[in-house]
């Protein structure tokens, strides 16, 4: 028996929103119809440019696309190509208060990508690349999918829901989908549904690109993003320093990020070792992109979903993975299954709740990071514990170098990474490092 | 290797999984092409030659075997490893990762029977 919340033959799908989840969700579900022989039709709002550089055409956030997703993508047929990745990444430096550590990819192989969600930073001389997102539309429309660049500014919930732009009706939709993140508006007509959708809580965090030149970001950076994990400035949490073709992403994350915090950051010794004193000088391109902290409430209701930052994200990293699992579940759940809130919520809220719930494993393993990170002998014994790990790699498994290596690249839940943290002998080596450090103190 | 490029490079000849082999990995290749070669008493058979987007070396990962058969770079080949536990480990919350390599698992299997069809038309043994 057919019910009226089923996707039928011309279901018409509106997804507002064409940054990686609406793109990603179009192309899930176009496939997902094909299999069953079922001819949907998909709209993808959007009304940025994503050739344009500056803020206009960008989705502001780090732009590195985790090893987890670059395979999962791959084994989807979506091989992101050379044209869209900046750099290719197999390594972490981390710069702490008592030293540097480096972290290489247990898999000894690039797999992690640094890419521009928009046309690039604003000015950008040399535009040899392409956007991430204005690919990923583009499989979208490749797959099936109409792109209209039409602001969408309100919905009218009836029957069925329908989009209007500017006064006027665009579209009936039998799915709408909303797929954006917190810093756009268009949370406002979600929550003005009356369906009970509410923003996730947000904090803020600081990008601008630093301009070094290729050669210059080639032979300092190579293949490796810089981390931060340092007591000075006080507000930062954690800062990276991304190298992408001509430029350098530095990205901040802390409260009340400013000039000052920024100029405190790039002077701390690691930073003056990796980047040129006036670097800050001149223009450069800078945002204070909002993160989303907690989960929307409700998102979902009879013929709506909402996908992407504004809905279910992983804490502070692998924002766009996040995108995928749950783009992935919303578009299972409205083809196999159906678009009414009982299918949403029996099909869908099980991926949601599941990002949800990993996010508080996630906060006690920034909690004990940041002692880590504030309390020097702590810093000074995982220093030493990862060195240490690091010269016997191929011997035996880095576990802590592995749990960093995890917790800073989002590729892992974070529950693997707490669970992987329970382990006595890693304990044991970190507080015989301790001990040590705590004995040089002293004498 | 280029800046842009991820995954792993291989010279040509070189052996990127060998026959016999214990499987942890499968791969997709990126860039360049790939042999794919079965040991025999009569020697060396080519089975087939897989280009850019092809995936290869997932046989093992679902039956649990070693590896069927050889894969050797043909000249400067990208391959993007992806790791067996990680890959478990998402199709257990969403099975649908594996239908975009059920489909080509399809077409293979397809591919081979007609192959075996023809092969047993010209040796005589069907009419």
């Amino acid at each position: 028996m057919k019910s009226e919340y089923t996707l039928n033959d011309n279901a018409r799908i509106a997804v507002i929103g064409g940054g990686p989840s609406g793109s990603l969700f179009s192309i899930f579900a176009l496939k997902m119809a094909k299999m069953i022989d079922r001819k949907i039709n998909i709209t993808v709002f959007e009304s940025k440019d994503f050739t344009r550089d500056g803020p206009v055409g960008c989705n502001r956030c780090g732009g590195v696309i985790s090893e987890h997703l670059i395979q999962a993508l791959s084994i989807e047929g979506i091989n992101i190509p050379t044209e869209v990745i900046q750099r290719s990444i197999n390594s972490y430096v981390l710069h702490t208060q008592r030293g540097d550590v480096f972290i290489e990819s247990p898999a000894a192989e690039k797999r992690i990508a640094t890419v521009y969600r928009g046309g690039g930073p604003k000015g950008i001389r040399i535009k040899e690349k392409q956007s991430f997102d204005g690919f990923l539309l583009n499989c979208a429309v490749e797959e099936g999918a109409s792109h209209s660049p039409l602001r969408i500014d309100g919905i009218r919930n009836g029957d069925k829901p329908v989009l209007t732009s500017g006064g006027n009706d665009v579209m009936e939709a039998d799915l709408v989908v909303g797929a954006f993140g917190v810093n756009s508006s268009t949370w406002k007509m979600f929550e003005g549904l009356g369906i009970g959708y509410k923003l996730p809580e947000t904090t803020s965090a600081f990008i601008t690109e630093l301009e070094m030149g290729f050669e210059s970001v080639s032979s300092t950076f190579g293949s490796s993003i810089h981390f931060f994990l340092v007591p000075e400035p006080g507000n930062v949490k954690f800062a990276a320093l991304i190298p992408k073709g001509n430029y350098v992403t530095l990205c901040i994350l802390g409260k009340d990020i400013d000039e000052k915090t920024v100029r405190g950051l790039l002077h701390t010794p690691a930073a003056r070792m990796l980047l040129p004193q006036d670097v800050l000088d001149g223009k450069f391109c800078k945002c204070f992109p909002k993160l989303p902290l907690t989960t929307a409430q409700v998102g979902f209701a009879d013929r709506i979903v909402i996908i992407g930052d504004a809905g279910s994200s992983r804490l502070f990293k692998d924002g766009i993975g996040a995108s995928y699992m749950m783009s992935k579940a919303a578009a299972t759940a409205a083809l196999f299954y159906g678009i009414s809130k009982q299918n949403f919520a029996e099909h869908y809220l099980p991926a949601y709740n599941r990002t949800r719930n990993d996010n508080r494993y996630g906060r006690f393993v920034y909690a004990v990071t940041n002692a880590y990170k504030n309390i020097g002998i702590l810093t000074e014994a995982m220093v030493n514990v990862v060195n240490k790990e690091q010269d016997r790699r191929n011997k035996e498994f880095p576990r802590l170098s592995s749990m960093l290596w995890d917790t800073f690249t989002g590729n892992e839940t974070y529950r693997n990474i707490f669970l992987r943290g329970t382990n006595i002998g890693m304990h044991k080596n970190l507080l015989l490092e301790s001990a040590k450090a705590l004995f040089r103190r002293s004498s | 290797m280029n800046e842009s490029e991820i995954g792993r490079n291989y010279k040509d000849g070189e052996i990127i999984c060998r026959e016999g082999d214990e499987a942890r990995s499968m791969y997709v290749i990126r860039s360049g092409k790939v042999d794919i070669i079965k040991n025999s008493s009569a020697g060396e058979l080519k089975l087939t030659t897989l280009g850019k987007g092809d995936i290869f070396g997932e046989m093992s990962f679902f039956d649990h075997m070693p590896r069927s058969a050889t894969a050797r770079a043909v000249g400067e080949t990208v391959i993007l490893s992806i790791d067996k536990k990680g890959f478990f480990a998402k199709a257990a919350n969403d099975p649908s990762i594996a239908f975009n390599i059920l489909e080509g698992m399809s077409r293979r299997i397809r591919s081979l029977n007609d192959e075996l069809a023809r092969y047993k038309k010209d040796s005589g043994l069907i009419y």
